[in-house]
């Protein structure tokens, strides 16, 4: 077995190599790709865009408070959310009656052939563009956690570990909508701790809101954000593509 | 002072090694050096100390937030090399997120052993990148991932790239200093390839061109309690992390003052 053959049965060689360019880079927000794999390489949605940056904190300091304090059961909540990177899930009764084990699954394992795969399993057409779109936001966005939910309330993706902050978020979310007082993007912002906050965005399609809520440790750019919005609008329209 | 972290997600790779190695090859150069060990387990502690086991060390710091670090450091014989051991804390925390709650006090750490006009600072940390280790990161400048030339180092790569893709949103500053292969034994065909395999897998600048062979030697000196480079028998171990030393430091920006 060469040493070609040792590498490509166990893992993506291109994907590997765009990780590790992206780590090169000196400033790494600036890193996600203009165009991205999980919809093919004949995916259009984001040619000639530039990319995604974040904008720099008002204020920092090189002793900055600690966002995390040592551990107490007080402290909790807060850890919760930085936490949600975990690979675990825990139960949730938000999750009953949920279809998608199977989506989670597929948007955990970042890969062109599952996005094809999950078209052709009957699920309709936004849970899987809402599962399409969380593979992007995760493996292709600076964020350090994400949560999105459909416009039932029920959540597709959870990892940042909290559902209480998810329900908050989401009824701040929908409370804007009603009262008109969002901001025109449509984008809200929650600071959870002193560097961290949720970008809480709504994702419009014919079924209503969708919710994404984004753990960052700076805010986004409205380019970043409206990026995030382009790749939402893409995988909709290509989940609702027949024969696709 | 450069702050560097020793890290990588999977275990036995050779962290510590490199970690003590790379720290006496920066001391020898006439850097003040200090290696702070932040794997609970103390292995830097157990490799250079007898009395490792009663000595306060990082963790006693995390969980005592009026200790300061100079009651922590442990001279070698060697002046401008000191190190810190892990100690007795049970701060360690398994499975937390990319952040664990102690990067406040980490922080505090650095900014007084920067107050001691320390050059370098290496930290050995835990196999996996969260908890202690992911705040390591969150306050360090660079970091160096020792990967064992073997097929399962290999597979394990992409997991590695995307946690340190995590924490680099988290730090954004902190430089991906290089992958290194490890424990490369030129006699076996499959560690060959795989080092290949990883040389072909990875950008060029990201995989550093020095090697760690596989060596008894290291075992050896664990047992004398002492860095490979100081044994008799150590010149050509200690000529490859000299090397190591220089192309770490031509990567590494800005430079560490001579």
């Amino acid at each position: 077995m060469n040493e070609n053959e040792v590498v490509s049965q166990w893992l993506d060689p291109d994907e590997v190599r765009s990780l590790a360019e992206g780590l090169l880079a000196k400033n790494p927000v600036s890193q996600i790709p203009s165009h991205e794999s999980v919809f093919g390489k004949d995916f259009e949605g984001f040619d000639g865009e530039s990319n995604l940056s974040t904008q720099p904190l008002q204020s920092v300091t090189s002793e900055p408070a600690n966002p995390f304090p040592q551990a107490s059961p007080k402290s909790k909540p807060a850890r919760s959310v930085v936490d949600g990177i975990k690979q675990s899930v825990r139960p949730d009764p938000f999750r009953e009656g949920q279809p998608p084990v199977a989506l989670t699954a597929a948007v955990k394992q970042a890969a062109p052939l599952e996005v094809v795969s999950s078209r052709s399993s009957g699920l309709p057409s936004l849970p899987r563009a809402l599962g399409t779109f969380s593979n992007w936001l995760k493996k292709q966005t600076p964020i350090l956690a994400a949560f999105v939910c459909d416009p039932k309330g029920e959540i597709v993706v959870d990892d940042v570990g909290s559902e209480k902050l998810i329900k908050v978020a989401r009824s701040l979310a929908l409370a804007s909508v009603t009262m008109g007082e969002g901001a025109p993007s449509g984008l809200l912002q929650v600071e959870i701790a002193k560097d961290r906050m949720i970008e809480i965005l709504q994702l419009e399609s014919k079924e209503g809101h969708s919710i994404a809520g984004l753990v960052v440790a700076r805010p986004l750019t409205s380019e970043a954000l409206a990026t995030i919005r382009r790749s939402f609008k893409t995988a909709l329209s290509r989940s609702s593509t027949p024969g696709e | 002072m450069t702050t560097l972290a020793i890290t990588s997600q999977k275990g036995g790779v050779g962290k510590t090694t490199l970690s003590i190695n790379l720290a006496y090859a920066f001391a020898r150069s006439g850097r003040k050096t200090l290696l702070v060990d932040t794997d609970p387990q103390g292995s830097v502690g157990l490799s250079l100390t007898r009395q490792s086991r009663h000595l306060s060390g990082f963790y006693d710091f995390l969980e005592n937030p009026v200790m300061n670090v100079g009651e922590l450091i442990v001279p070698t014989r060697l002046p401008t090399f000191s190190l810190v051991a892990a100690g007795r804390g049970s701060a360690y925390e398994f499975g937390s997120g990319p952040i664990s709650g102690n990067i406040h006090r980490i922080r505090g750490f650095v900014s007084q052993i920067r107050a001691m006009k320390y050059d370098v600072c290496i930290f050995d940390t835990a196999a996996g990148l969260f908890g202690v280790t992911a705040d390591v990161l969150g306050v360090s400048n660079g970091v160096m991932v020792p990967q064992q030339s073997e097929p399962l180092g290999v597979r394990s790569v992409p997991k590695m790239l995307e946690a340190l893709t995590r924490m680099r949103a988290v730090n954004p500053s902190l430089q991906v200093l290089g992958v290194i292969l490890t424990m490369v034994k030129k006699e076996l065909s499959e560690s060959l390839e795989s080092a290949q395999a990883l040389r072909g897998l990875l950008p060029d600048e990201m995989v550093m061109q020095t090697e760690i062979p596989r060596n008894d030697l290291y075992v050896q000196a664990s047992a004398r309690g002492l860095p490979v480079g100081v044994m008799a028998e150590g010149a050509k171990t200690l000529a490859i992390f000299e090397e190591l030393r220089l192309e770490l430091e031509q990567r590494i920006n800005p430079p560490i003052p001579s």
